[in-house]
């Protein structure tokens, strides 16, 4: 039986959050859902995902707190990460790869080229 | 309250005051700030109070139509599933039509995809305004404080409270300044790709 991609999607926008999903379950993923770093962090607990798409400004805790916590995991060391975010300054990109992002999507990002993205991830 | 110089000051365009009229003068200016003030006070909140209905209205219209998508989506996976299942037996006329209009509706999907996440930039931009509000409002009123004092009569700060009223003002500024400006985007053409 062919496995089944889980990706989890963090964001504190319930709309971003939606348009993420609808985009990831048509190329066949099952999702998992959050709305800040510690609900995604909450969402990983004992369950490995394929993928990781999260936004970056987002109360109680933010997306490169969250990728730092991801990556401190033995669980989450490989699984790739994509930040979508309306950020565009540099230093702030800096940050979410010193964090140990894999891609950074500055929003509104579109639905074929997210998934041409994520399948660069998982080949 | 008469917010106007007075006309006799106008025509005289000097000011000769006893110390009567200086009183007087005195007293009519903090009238006046102070309903400049109150008046302040009042826009600031109503701004405040505008801004936070117009994130509710655009959430609730934006939650709204992601269903309203969601409902389109799911019904166009039906439809590619049944123009699949039925390929065989369907007339190809009819066959070629529907799939035309199946790719008509894939590629709406796509272009609804990027113009929903308004939202999310419309709310950022929202909550950016609204701190900005917040700090005007505090900074505005901190700034006239010194000049009135509770009882409504001019008042001079000095020393301690000189000192405790600059740090007040200096804190406000920099609160404003470092109000983070999250969404620089123009329109909703979609962003940057970078995989590290």
């Amino acid at each position: 039986m062919a496995h089944v991609k889980t990706a989890l999607v963090v964001d504190d926008s319930s709309v971003m959050r939606e348009m993420v999903a609808q985009t990831l379950r048509k190329a066949g993923f099952e999702l998992k859902l959050g709305a800040n770093g510690q609900e995604g962090l909450d969402r990983l607990a004992g369950t490995a995902v394929d993928l990781i798409v999260t936004d970056v400004y987002m109360p109680v805790m933010d997306g490169i707190t969250f990728v730092k916590a991801v990556r401190s995991r033995p669980e989450g060391r490989k699984v790739p990460i994509l930040i979508l975010t309306t950020e565009t300054k540099p230093e702030i990109k800096q940050q979410g790869k010193a964090a140990g992002a894999s891609g950074w999507i500055v929003k509104p990002f579109n639905p074929d080229m997210l998934l041409q993205v994520v399948a660069k991830l998982l080949p | 309250m008469d917010v106007h110089p007075h006309p006799s000051h106008a025509r005289a365009g000097v000011f000769q005051c006893s110390h009567a009229k200086s009183a007087e003068n005195r007293a009519r200016v903090l009238a006046l700030q102070a309903e400049v003030l109150e008046g302040l006070r009042q826009e600031f909140a109503s701004a405040q109070d505008g801004l936070a209905r117009a994130h509710r209205i655009t959430s609730e219209a934006a939650g709204r139509l992601v269903q309203a998508f969601a409902q389109m989506s799911s019904a166009v996976h039906t439809l590619d599933e049944l123009l699949e299942t039925h390929e065989s037996t369907m007339p190809a006329e009819l066959h070629g039509e529907l799939r035309a209009l199946a790719i008509m509706m894939s590629t709406t999907s796509v272009l609804a995809t990027e113009s929903l996440q308004f939202e999310d930039l419309n709310a950022q931009l929202l909550d950016e305004v609204d701190a900005r509000l917040k700090g005007l409002s505090h900074l505005s009123a901190n700034l006239a404080a010194p000049s009135i004092d509770h009882q409504g009569h001019a008042a001079c700060p000095a020393g301690a409270a000189l000192d405790a009223l600059a740090t007040t003002l200096r804190t406000g500024l920099d609160e404003l300044h470092t109000v983070k400006r999250t969404v620089l985007q123009r329109s909703l053409d979609p962003g940057e790709v970078d995989l590290f």
